[in-house]
C-alpha cells in the first residue's frame, strides 16, 4: 500500500495539514467562546465554502486544467443529501408525485452526505469517460456543458426537485464545530491525494504532458481518478452545505459560484491545497468589506447610494492584479507548514540533553 | 412530421446555427493568435445590447444606427480589453488567460450593474422583425431570413478578407506559427488587435442578432452566448475556423430540432438533450469533427 509513496511528502501533508488545522481551530474556539451569532454563520459558510474550493483544487490545481464544470457536483451532492434527510411529512406536502420509498426515507445528516459523495463521485466517473479523451484546453470547456446540464436537469424536473421553488427544511444540523470537521477530512484527503504517486503523475501532466507521457505514464486514468475524487469531496461540500441553509433552489450552483471558486484559488494560489484556504480568507473578508458599499450607506449627513456590482468588482479587480503581478497566487508552490515535526524533534533533543 | 415542417424547422436550425457560428468565429480567431478561448466575448453581447438600448430607446435614434454604434462599441472594448488584461499577460499560460478573460467578463458585467441598471431592461423591437413571410406552403420568420444574410455576409466578407488581403493572410499565418510570422515582419501587437476587433466586430453583429431575437438585455447576458460559442468551438475543434462555422451550425440544428420534435413534457429540457447530444459526438470525436488525423505529427 506505502509502496510508491514518498514518505518526504507524506510527512510535509501531515505536517502542513495539522498546521491549518490548527490556524482554523482556533477561529472555531474563538466561535465557541463568543457566540456571536453573525460570526457563527459567517464561520460556518466559509468553512464549507472553503472545502468546496478544496474540492475544486483538487482537480484544478493538480492537472492545471481549467474546469468550469466542478460546481455540478456541488449541485447533484446538494441535492441528494437534502432529498434523503428532509423529513418524511414534509416531503409528503413539498413533493407529492416522489416515488414513495424516497418519500418515506429519511436518514440522518450523516449517511445523507455519504450517498452524496457517492452519486456525484458516479456522475463525474460518467462524464469523466467522455471528457478525459479531449485536449486538456478542451476538456475544461466542455466541462461546462455539464454544468448547464445539470442546473437545466433541477430547474425543471420538479417532481423531485420542486424546480424553480427549491427545497426546504432541511435539519439544519451543522455547527462550526461540524463544518471543520468536515473541512479537516476535505484537506486531508486533498493533501494525500497530492503527495500520492497518481497524483504526483497528474502534477507532472500539468508541467509537461508529453514529458509525463514518455515516462510511461498513461494520462486519461490519472485525469479520471484526479476528476471523480475532485468531485466526490466536491458532493460532499455540498451535503454539508444544504446542512446549513435550511432551504435552497437551482440558483445556488451556477455560473456565480464557478467564478467565485475559481476567484479565491487562484488568489490563494491555486496549486497549493492551502492556499485555496487563504484565498477563501481572503476572498469572504474582502467581499464582507465591500458589502457595506453595495447596501449603500448614511455617514453623518452623507447619504452614499447603493453601489451594485460592489463585492464582484473588487473581487475580480483584486483577481487581475493578482494574475499580472504574481499568478502563482499568495502562497506560490508552498504549503502552509509550520514545520510541527521539526518542533517535535527539537523539542525531544532538549529534552534528552 | 411533414416535409414543409421539416423543411421550415432546417430553415430556422440554419439561421440559428449561422448566429452561433458567428459568435464561435469571433473566439476561434483569437483562439488562432493568442491560443486562448476569450470568455469576455459573451459579455460583448452584453455591450452591444446596452449601447442599441441607449441609442434607440432612450435618444430614438434610428433602429439601424443603433445597431451600427453597437457593434462598432463591442469592437472598441473587444480591442479595449486585449490592452488592459491579455497584452500584459502575453507569456502567461493558457490556464492564466483564460482566467484574466473570466476576470474581464466579471468586470464588464459589474460595470454594467453599477452605472446603468442592476436589473433587466425589455427592448423595443421594430415590426419588421416578426414578420412570417409565407412562399406557397411555407411559414418563415423574418428574423431568421435576416439572421441568415447577415450572418452568410459576414462570413463571406471575413472569409474575402482572410483569403485575399496582406493582413488576412498575416493572421492565418500567425494562427499557423506565431514565432515565425513574427520573424518574417509582421509586427505582433497590431496583429493581435486586429484578430480582437475583428473578434469584437463579429461579436457586436451576432450580438445585435442575439438582443433582437430575445428582446431584452440583462447585465449577465453574455453568459448563455459564451456557452453556445464554447461548445461550437469545441464541437468543431478548438482552434479551427471551419470547425468553428461546423459546430455553430450543428449545435443550432440540435437546438430547434429538440425544440420542436420532443414530446411536450420533455420541453425544458432542450438545453439538456442537446448539450448531451454534443456530448456523445464528444465521445467519438474528442478532437472536435473537423480535426484531422495528420494534423497530430505536428
Amino acid at each position: 500500500m506505502i509502496s510508491g509513496w514518498s514518505r518526504r511528502r507524506l510527512a510535509e501533508a501531515l505536517s502542513s495539514w495539522l498546521s491549518v488545522i490548527i490556524l482554523l481551530a482556533l477561529l472555531v474556539v474563538a466561535e465557541i467562546i463568543f457566540k456571536n451569532k453573525s460570526y457563527t454563520i459567517i464561520l460556518t459558510n466559509f468553512l464549507i465554502y472553503t472545502s468546496m474550493v478544496v474540492s475544486y483544487q483538487m482537480f484544478m490545481g493538480n492537472s492545471g486544467i481549467v474546469s468550469f464544470g466542478q460546481v455540478a457536483f456541488f449541485a447533484v451532492g446538494a441535492y441528494t443529501a437534502a432529498l434523503l434527510s428532509i423529513p418524511s411529512e414534509i416531503k409528503e406536502v413539498a413533493l407529492p408525485t416522489l416515488t414513495p420509498f424516497l418519500q418515506q426515507l429519511q436518514i440522518g445528516a450523516l449517511g445523507a452526505i455519504f450517498v452524496g459523495t457517492l452519486l456525484s463521485g458516479l456522475v463525474a466517473l460518467v462524464i469523466g469517460i467522455v471528457i478525459t479523451r479531449m485536449e486538456p484546453d478542451a476538456m475544461g470547456i466542455a466541462t461546462f456543458a455539464l454544468l448547464v446540464i445539470v442546473f437545466k436537469v433541477i430547474h425543471n424536473w420538479k417532481a423531485v426537485t420542486r424546480g424553480g421553488l427549491g427545497l426546504y427544511d432541511i435539519p439544519a444540523v451543522m455547527t462550526p464545530a461540524y463544518a471543520m470537521i468536515g473541512l479537516a477530512v476535505i484537506v486531508g484527503v486533498s493533501l494525500l491525494f497530492k503527495a500520492s504517486p497518481i497524483g504526483l503523475k497528474m502534477q507532472g501532466a500539468r508541467e509537461d504532458a508529453l514529458a509525463a507521457q514518455s515516462l510511461g505514464n498513461n494520462l486519461r486514468p490519472v485525469t479520471l481518478v484526479c476528476y471523480v475524487l475532485s468531485a466526490m469531496v466536491m458532493g460532499g461540500g455540498g451535503g454539508m452545505w444544504v446542512h446549513s441553509i435550511r432551504a435552497f433552489g437551482p440558483g445556488s450552483f451556477f455560473f456565480h459560484d464557478v467564478w467565485n471558486m475559481i476567484s479565491m484559488m487562484v488568489i490563494g494560489g491555486q496549486a497549493t491545497v492551502t492556499g485555496g484556504i487563504v484565498g477563501s480568507g481572503v476572498v469572504t473578508v474582502v467581499s464582507e468589506i465591500m458589502r457595506f458599499p453595495e447596501k449603500g450607506m448614511v455617514i453623518g449627513s452623507i447619504e452614499i447610494p447603493a453601489i451594485f456590482g460592489a463585492v464582484q468588482l473588487a473581487v475580480a479587480l483584486l483577481l487581475l492584479a493578482t494574475l499580472i503581478i504574481k499568478p502563482s497566487g499568495i502562497l506560490g508552490s508552498k504549503e502552509i507548514d509550520f514545520g510541527i515535526f521539526n518542533w517535535i524533534k527539537s523539542l525531544n533533543k532538549r529534552i534528552r540533553k | 412530421m411533414t416535409a414543409e415542417l421539416f423543411i421550415q424547422q432546417l430553415i430556422n436550425a440554419i439561421s440559428l446555427g449561422s448566429l452561433y457560428a458567428l459568435l464561435a468565429l469571433g473566439l476561434a480567431i483569437v483562439y488562432g493568435v493568442l491560443k486562448v478561448l476569450n470568455f469576455a466575448h459573451g459579455d460583448l453581447v452584453a455591450v452591444t445590447g446596452y449601447i442599441m438600448w441607449f441609442f434607440w430607446m432612450k435618444y430614438e435614434i434610428p433602429f439601424a444606427f443603433a445597431v451600427i454604434a453597437g457593434i462598432l462599441g463591442a469592437t472598441g472594448i473587444s480591442i479595449l480589453t486585449e490592452l488592459i488584461a491579455f497584452r500584459p499577460l502575453r507569456k502567461a499560460s493558457y490556464a492564466v488567460k483564460l482566467i484574466s478573460s473570466l476576470a474581464v467578463s466579471i468586470i464588464i458585467q459589474n460595470l454594467i450593474r453599477m452605472f446603468i441598471d442592476p436589473r433587466p431592461r425589455g427592448l423595443r423591437i421594430p415590426a419588421v422583425f416578426d414578420k412570417v413571410i409565407t412562399v406557397g406552403s411555407f411559414h418563415i420568420g423574418a428574423l431568421s431570413i435576416i439572421t441568415l444574410l447577415i450572418s452568410l455576409t459576414a462570413m463571406g466578407i471575413l472569409l474575402y478578407f482572410l483569403l485575399r488581403t496582406r493582413w488576412g493572410l498575416a493572421l492565418r499565418a500567425a494562427a499557423v506559427d506565431f514565432e515565425v510570422t513574427r520573424l518574417v515582419g509582421v509586427p505582433a501587437n497590431r496583429t493581435i488587435s486586429l484578430a480582437f476587433a475583428i473578434s469584437g466586430l463579429l461579436a457586436g453583429i451576432g450580438g445585435a442578432l442575439w438582443v433582437i431575437r430575445t428582446g431584452g438585455i440583462a447585465p449577465a447576458m453574455g453568459l448563455n452566448p459564451i456557452i453556445k460559442a464554447f461548445v461550437s468551438n469545441v464541437i468543431g475543434g478548438l482552434g479551427s475556423l471551419t470547425g468553428a462555422v461546423v459546430g455553430g451550425l450543428i449545435f443550432g440544428f440540435f437546438d430547434i430540432f429538440f425544440k420542436a420534435f420532443l414530446p411536450g413534457g420533455a420541453r425544458p429540457f432542450v438545453d439538456a438533450f442537446a448539450l448531451t447530444a454534443v456530448v456523445i459526438i464528444l465521445f467519438f470525436k474528442p478532437q472536435g469533427i473537423m480535426f484531422k488525423k495528420e494534423e497530430k505529427l505536428k
